[in-house]
């Protein structure tokens, strides 16, 4: 259990694309890829998913280093590491997300009307990120440099959501192959940590006339809808922030005033696509999805520093000596200790002091992170699908794209298998799964846009007293930077396609 | 394309099967304990190479934070022009009783009579630290408090003045003069009278303070030269009223130093400091804003102990030569500081150099600076007044780099 736990927590730290289950994008068997683009059709006549166990979706990814990257094997010596600061930090972009993205579909229902697809979700959806500077890591030189370099903290940044998503969607067929779909998105935000600034930079003197001098230029602004308790000292001065526990066990104690929070966090998206179909042997698709915010307003609490400038250049023992005499402080074990506790604690509390954060309890917003999809996919056979989609997201004022090729085959009655390879900046080897099958009214799925986990499991399966010996899998999830599960039920009725493909050779 | 017609439910039984089979083998954290070694289990290697530079000191001192204030025979005062005063009090350093000077019993009319002896020897703790070198102080005093229980005892003479050099291994002797002083006219009684010694006593003072003494004495006679009767209010001498010497030395810094050498030593150890050889060289840097008007060559170095915890030999000098010099700041005419003075050194230690101080076990750090005063060498004397400060800012570069490990690359 505690390996599997490390397993996880390195792919925390691995893992490299914004996914959203790319895989799922031209399955249309499934109902799930309506959350990739609102205009995709599924062609059955009712459609139910039940609170939670229609969907689940998890993605994690890392654009910075993995496994690989911090631990370097030896040629030589099979089952030895060693560290190389300066090969990790090379691989590390300037800045570096970890990202966190959950989707727990609540309740799913999709029907007809009219040739129109109508549908209505509710899902619960956390996305959480935190961005690294490389510059951090250039401590691995150590703090002195000649050449303009520094150590930076800035624009590290924490930010999570939690909130409730409700949406009602149309799909309908416009024209002659044209089919166009939205969904309107009413949010309730649940909790919310928004790192909206934050400068951290270090430099260190290389000025002869100085000892090295370290200046430190700082400011932050920090967002939370977290229930904070801000301890101040006799001269107003903040000296900590703690979690008002007494919320948190008023919520546990009744559970409707969480409802009565999320009221106070509202929020809208939207979502929109549109697909053209052309002689069944060509498909060209977009979609826009998550635009949209949330204002937070449920217990909002604004941390504040204005820009500020600490230069340190050294303790001023001078007086913490005192009268005890310069010699009496150096010699005396006790005393110098003392006198060390003193000046570090004083160190301590000038950084809190000249940081001098300010507190409002004024409402925020915050913009969802927003998805763009391309597709285009070439359908040689009615069983099969290939296709390619560009994704980007919109994050942090940027867009990270990656792109996908992959192909879907139907077999049997209703099930099917999906072979997808996706790349983005440094992460190349991205080979996903999926497969559903249907039996009955009963559809099962799972897809996933890098499969190195399970081919680990299968690894096991087929060899598990094999040695350590770099096999594939094993490099394969080493070097893994992303990963993305989406697996769920759905209960279909009344689905038009009742071809049965059966298995091909 | 032919197609097969396979059904669902043999691969639902094929897919069970194999799961049963595999439920038997090696437990998978196990199978994942050998595919993803623990961090602990790597090895410690790391290629490290950098610089690392902290500020450690930036401070300034004044006199007062040189003082021990917990130490009565060691302190300093300012007067009321600031100007800083050594000071040493040696309380009671001699006593002579009636019985002592008169025998018993006292018969009146008291005959002419005294005694004479040397007092103790005081510990002069302001020369502590110094090695040699001379101090000229410009107006030296020493008070003596004589404090009289005796009726008829009218005079006190001090015979000589001993300062003890050890430094220069010499004892230097003034003779000296009598003093009238004072006498209770009642029983119980304690007449003070201070005896001021000065320069205006003895012209030579300021020379002969000036090599470093360690160690003060004085040889004394006090009593009577005339015969006397009692006072009226004093009927009898029981034998044990006394007479008592208490000694306080005032030395206003208002003074010059030449070539006056201080030295302290601190416990040193290197041998606690691991992989030392990654350590290329360390640069300290240190930056000294002097309003003393008194320039320091220091050393400072590094040395091994004796079987006794002394200090054996030098296994290195911080600065190359005799020492890096921290200048004097400027004064006037009349010894006060008109302009402080920076001064400024980088020194830096070799790998080869760290390698000798673990090599030798260095244990101890000495410090020694030799003093001298702005224009010394014309006898200028410089006034020191409690709110000049030193300032003094300290910092180090460490340029290391190494493997941290042994396992070759």
């Amino acid at each position: 259990m505690k390996k599997i736990i490390y397993i996880i927590a390195l792919l925390f730290i691995s893992i490299s694309v914004f996914g959203q289950g790319n895989s799922l994008y031209f399955n249309k068997n499934l109902y799930q890829s309506t959350y990739l683009n609102p205009a995709r059709q599924v062609k059955c006549k009712f459609i139910l998913g039940l609170p939670g166990l229609s969907s689940e979706f998890v993605t994690l990814k890392n654009t910075g280093i993995g496994y690989n990257d911090i631990f370097f094997e030896y040629e030589s010596l099979a089952d030895s590491f060693h560290y190389d600061p300066d090969a990790t930090y090379d691989r590390m972009n300037e800045l570096n997300y970890i990202f966190l993205n959950t989707r727990t579909a609540l309740w799913t229902t999709a029907f007809w009307i009219r040739g129109v697809q109508i549908s209505f979700d509710a899902s619960l959806r956390t996305e959480t990120n935190f961005a690294y500077p490389q510059s951090i890591f250039l401590l691995k030189d150590g703090n002195f440099f000649t050449d303009g370099r520094f150590i930076s903290a800035t624009n590290m940044a924490v930010n999570t959501s939690a909130y409730t998503e409700v949406s009602i969607g149309a799909s309908g067929e416009v024209a002659q192959g044209l089919t166009i779909g939205g969904k309107f998105k009413v949010l309730r935000g649940i909790v919310n940590f928004n790192t909206e600034q934050f400068m951290f930079d270090w430099h260190v003197s290389d000025d002869p006339a100085d000892i090295y001098d370290y200046s430190f230029n700082t400011s932050f602004n920090f967002n939370t809808t977290a229930p904070l308790n801000v301890i101040y000292d006799d001269q107003g001065n903040i000296t900590s922030a703690e979690l008002d526990s007494t919320l948190i066990q008023d919520i546990q104690d009744d559970p409707l005033l969480l409802r009565d929070i999320t009221t106070n966090n509202p929020g809208f998206g939207v979502d929109f696509g549109v697909i053209y179909n052309l002689n069944n042997k060509f498909e060209f698709s977009a979609s826009v999805l998550d635009l949209g915010f949330i204002k937070w307003k449920a217990t909002p609490t604004n941390i504040t520093t204005n820009e500020s400038e600490f230069v340190f250049s050294g303790l001023d023992v001078g007086k913490y000596i005192g009268t005890l005499g310069l010699f009496t402080a150096l010699k005396d074990t006790d005393t110098r200790d003392s006198i060390i506790g003193l000046v570090t604690e004083d160190f301590i509390d000038s950084l809190l002091f000249l940081s001098d954060p300010t507190i409002t309890n004024n409402e925020y917003k915050t913009s969802l992170n927003t998805k763009l999809n391309f597709g285009a996919a070439y359908m040689p056979k009615d069983w099969v699908t290939l296709g390619f989609l560009y994704n980007g997201v919109f994050f942090n004022k940027k867009l990270y794209s990656s792109y996908t090729l992959s192909s879907t085959l139907m077999f049997w009655r209703g099930w099917s298998y999906s072979l997808s390879y996706t790349m983005s900046k440094k992460s190349m080897n991205n080979v996903g799964m999926g497969f559903s099958y249907k039996v009955g009214p009963l559809q099962m799925f799972l897809t996933m846009d890098n499969f190195s986990l399970p081919m680990m499991g299968a690894r096991y399966g087929l060899s598990p007293d094999k040695p350590y010996d770099k096999g594939i899998a094993t490099k394969w999830l080493k070097n893994t930077d992303y990963l993305n599960v989406n697996f769920g039920l759905n209960f279909v009725f009344g689905c038009r396609d009742k071809t049965d493909y059966g298995l091909l050779d | 394309m032919r197609v097969i017609k396979i059904k669902s439910s043999f691969l639902f039984l094929l897919l069970s099967g194999l799961l049963i089979i595999n439920s038997c083998k090696k437990p998978f954290d196990e199978f994942l304990n050998e595919q993803f070694p623990e961090p602990t289990s790597t090895s410690s290697d790391i290629l490290i190479d950098g610089e690392i530079a902290v500020p450690i000191i930036n401070t300034s001192f004044t006199l007062s934070n040189f003082i021990p204030s917990t130490d009565s025979s060691f302190w300093a005062e300012v007067d009321d022009e600031d100007l800083v005063h050594l000071r040493m009090y040696f309380k009671d350093v001699v006593s002579f009783t009636a019985s002592q000077i008169y025998g018993m019993p006292v018969i009146t009319p008291v005959q002419p009579d005294s005694v004479s002896a040397s007092t103790d020897t005081s510990k002069l703790k302001l020369y502590q630290n110094a090695l040699s070198g001379h101090l000229f102080f410009d107006d030296p005093k020493f008070t003596f408090i004589v404090k009289n229980e005796i009726p008829i005892v009218t005079f006190f003479k001090i015979d000589t003045i001993r300062l003890i050099s050890p430094v220069y291994d010499t004892t230097y002797v003034r003779d000296h003069k009598k003093y009238n002083i004072n006498a209770p006219t009642t029983q119980f009684e304690t007449v003070t009278t201070p005896v001021v010694v000065d320069k205006t006593e003895l012209p030579d003072f300021e020379d002969f303070f000036s090599p470093i003494p360690k160690y003060l004495s004085f040889f004394v006679t006090a009593g009577s030269d005339q015969v006397q009767p009692l006072p009226i209010g004093f009927p009898t001498i029981v034998g044990n009223e006394k007479i008592s010497i208490d000694v306080d030395v005032d030395l206003p810094v208002n003074a010059h130093l030449v070539d006056f050498v201080l030295g302290e030593n601190v416990d040193f150890s290197f041998e606690s400091i691991e992989n030392y050889e990654q350590i290329q060289s360390v640069t300290i840097k240190l930056i000294i804003d002097n309003e003393f008007p008194v320039s320091g060559l220091s050393q400072v170095s590094f040395a091994d102990t004796n079987n006794e915890g002394g200090i054996d030999d030098i296994i290195l000098n911080l600065f190359e030569g005799d020492g890096w010099e921290f200048a004097t700041a400027i004064t006037n005419p009349n010894g006060v500081t008109t302009s402080s003075v920076v001064s400024e050194v980088t020194i830096e230690i070799s790998q080869e150099q760290l390698a000798l101080l673990q090599q030798y076990h260095a244990s101890k750090v000495i410090v020694t600076s030799k003093l001298n005063s702005y224009q010394s060498s014309t006898g200028q004397d410089v006034k020191i007044f409690g709110y000049y400060k030193l300032g003094l800012k300290l910092g180090f570069k460490v340029n290391y780099n190494g493997n941290t490990g042994d396992i070759p690359q």
